[in-house]
């Protein structure tokens, strides 16, 4: 029985549709995510100064795109509030001449280092970058889930590409598809990563279950498909992940299967193959499961990992593929799984089980003198049940504020550790396009833990960076969401009749930084000022009522005009000004308005 | 300061369901009173149009120096 359930947290993990690309398009409903609720910081009113200090910053005079050179004329100084300097902002140009961006910038974005990528490598992805991304249903609605990256502000996207769906025949092939997929994704700026395993039936070896997917009983046949991928996609894939979760019998042709020193084989066949015809794609080992489930099922994935290394998989490998995380890991004392993980992952939490599952797999690399590459988690997340699925009775355990918070502490964990790679969240959308399978428990889609990631995401913290262009007045915009604004004098009611004209003043508005927060009974979410046009309009389009999002509905009037006047504080435009808008009355809050109003007045803060 | 709402009871459907009228809730006096104690100025806005109106004169407010 412990086989069994550390078995459905592996199934979970590897989340692969299994499904040709050709199936119909999922009807989607009509989006409809709303801002982030009960998670905002709410930073208690107090005393507020306005910077006096300032330093000069190195800042982007100009956008520059992802891969594009530094030039003398792109970034230049700029006087900036010392005490709001990113403390990994570039001191001197010289730092970035003769690099590349290693992400797209907004004009007036301070450069720091993360930014910056060595100008040989071609696709300006260095393998030991750290990178934020999510897996995304190659079925799902194409432009919508741009949108939603766009939005998450996430540069790096996962697809699992089924080898079987695209040459079902040997040497036939059915690449239109992913084509147009590859083609949307790479026009509108992103990294993309495949997985490519799911060998086709005609490769696998007779003895093979052909229930569960395995290894081709020719390892050239899969080298030859996977350069065909990286030599087609040149410049718009940057990289590919050798098979995933191959320590565990189902993705290797069935029980007593799992084999270190075949997959290995694999792994060197393909890189090989894959080099040859495109020096520039990243190879990244196949993501181990995280399991102790003993042999037949399944081999430890760090003892996995040793064996690689032991195989001499070293060379042939660019990346360290992980999926670290998943585990049910509450307190569980009423369920089945209780009984079934072992008790030390039980009483630990979330974040720390994170930890611990991929620090074992760092070490072994250290082992093997392999330190320099990057650990890529090319799966993580934490499932909350939204079907009704005995199967996945153990992922109630983890509520939607869990979900959030949890994968938040993940990203910044990874982006402060240093040697982790592009981290690929499970996932966006199963929610929607496999509504009712175990896989919808990992979608994010209309979750506190997208809104998480658009407010307070690393993402955000990009979007708090930017500077002033404009000498003209930086504006925050305070929009009322209680209950009220449902009212129907407006058509179709205030709310949605004010969220059109406040989109529309975003698009037109062109003499300074826009911010933009929520309220009702509290602060519900904020924007910092920012130029980003695209992300406001889009978070303004999202906004919803709160008791749609959970939350009471009282008028904090002065709550929320006291935390926009803390918005402006570090503006360095010449003038600060606050549209609020409301149709009540304060009966909620902190602060009283008339105190937050003088406040105002003292910072010359027009309301 | 910007105030949405007209001055007869409007219609308001609850999230569940429930649809009932109310009077305007607005605190015209507070919201004048901000508006006045930090330079700004007070709309009040009965219908979409004259919410888009009000903005546009904002946009030019603030645009000018």
């Amino acid at each position: 029985m412990l086989v069994l359930a550390i078995f459905i947290v592996g199934a979970l993990l590897l989340g692969s549709p299994r499904t040709p690309l050709s199936a119909p398009e999922p009807q989607l409903p009509p989006e409809a995510v709303p801002v982030a609720a009960t998670f905002s910081n709410t930073t208690p009113p107090g005393s507020i100064t306005r910077p006096i200090s300032t330093t000069q910053a190195i800042v982007a005079l100009q956008p520059i795109s992802q891969g594009a050179p530094f030039s003398a004329g792109a970034i230049g100084h700029r006087e900036w509030p010392a005490n709001n300097l990113p403390p990994n902002a570039i001191a001197d140009e010289v730092e970035a001449i003769g690099q590349v961006a290693q992400t797209d910038i907004v004009q007036g974005q301070v450069i720091v280092r993360d930014m910056l990528a060595a100008a040989t490598s071609a696709t300006g992805v260095p393998n030991g970058d750290f990178g934020y991304g999510i897996q995304v249903d190659p079925q799902g609605n194409t432009t919508a889930n741009i949108k939603h990256l766009k939005t998450l502000r996430m540069n790096w996207v996962k697809f699992q590409m089924p080898w079987r769906e695209v040459e079902p025949d040997s040497g036939r092939y059915q690449w239109t598809d992913w084509d147009t997929l590859i083609e949307a994704y790479a026009a509108a700026g992103l990294n993309i990563l495949l997985t490519i395993a799911d060998a086709p039936h005609w490769s696998r070896p007779p003895e093979d279950s052909i229930d569960v997917d395995g290894f081709p009983q020719d390892a050239a046949d899969y080298a030859q498909f996977v350069a065909q991928v990286a030599d087609r996609y040149q410049g718009r894939v940057q990289a590919i992940e050798v098979w995933e979760e191959q320590n565990i019998y189902y993705s290797v042709g069935g029980q007593g299967r799992v084999d270190p020193a075949a997959y290995t084989d694999l792994l060197k066949q393909a890189y090989t193959a894959i080099k040859a015809v495109n020096p520039d794609m990243i190879v990244v080992s196949g993501g181990l499961a995280p399991t102790s489930a003993p042999p037949p099922m399944a081999l430890d994935d760090v003892a996995y990992l040793r064996q690689l290394y032991a195989n001499g998989a070293q060379p042939y490998l660019d990346a360290v593929g992980a999926h670290p995380s998943a585990l049910p890991t509450r307190r569980m004392p009423s369920t089945r799984a209780a009984t079934l993980i072992p008790p030390v992952v039980t009483t630990i939490t979330a974040v720390s089980s994170f930890a611990i599952r991929w620090k074992p797999t760092g070490r072994s690399m250290v082992e093997n003198g392999d330190e320099a590459k990057a650990i890529w988690p090319t799966d993580f997340g934490w499932a909350v049940r939204r079907t009704e699925d005995p199967r996945f009775e153990f992922a109630q355990e983890n509520t939607p504020a869990e979900q959030a918070e949890y994968t938040l502490n993940a990203f910044e964990m990874g982006q402060t550790w240093g040697w982790v790679g592009p981290m690929f969240l499970g996932n966006l959308d199963y929610n929607l396009t496999a509504p009712d399978t175990g896989r919808a428990n990992f979608g994010i889609l209309n979750t506190p833990t997208y809104d998480a990631l658009v407010t307070r995401g690393l993402g955000h913290q990009a979007v708090a960076d930017l500077s002033p262009v404009a000498a003209g007045s930086d504006v925050v915009i305070v929009l009322d969401i209680s209950g009220s604004m449902a009212a129907e004098d407006f058509a179709p009611n205030r709310l949605e009749a004010t969220k059109t004209v406040i989109h529309n003043f975003v698009d037109t508005y062109q003499d300074g930084n826009i911010g933009y927060m929520t309220f009702a009974g509290q602060v519900v979410s904020r924007i910092q000022p920012t130029t980003d046009k695209e992300l406001l309009a889009g978070i303004v389009d999202l906004t919803k009522l709160a008791w749609d999002i959970g939350l009471d509905s009282g008028t904090a009037i002065g709550d929320g005009l006291s935390e926009a006047i803390e918005m402006l504080q570090l503006s360095p435009a010449n003038r600060q000004a606050v549209i609020f808008i409301t149709d009540g009355t304060n009966n909620a809050g902190q602060v009283e308005p008339l105190t937050a109003a003088k406040e105002a007045a003292k910072l010359d803060i027009r309301v | 300061m910007v105030g949405v709402a007209q001055e007869v009871p409007a219609r308001l459907v609850f999230p569940d369901g429930r649809a009932e009228y109310r009077d305007p809730e607005i605190d015209e006096a507070t919201l004048t009173a901000i508006a006045n104690a930090t330079g700004g100025d007070y709309f009040r806005a009965v219908d979409a149009a004259a919410l888009q109106t009000i903005f546009e004169q904002i946009g030019k407010d603030l645009s000018t120096p």
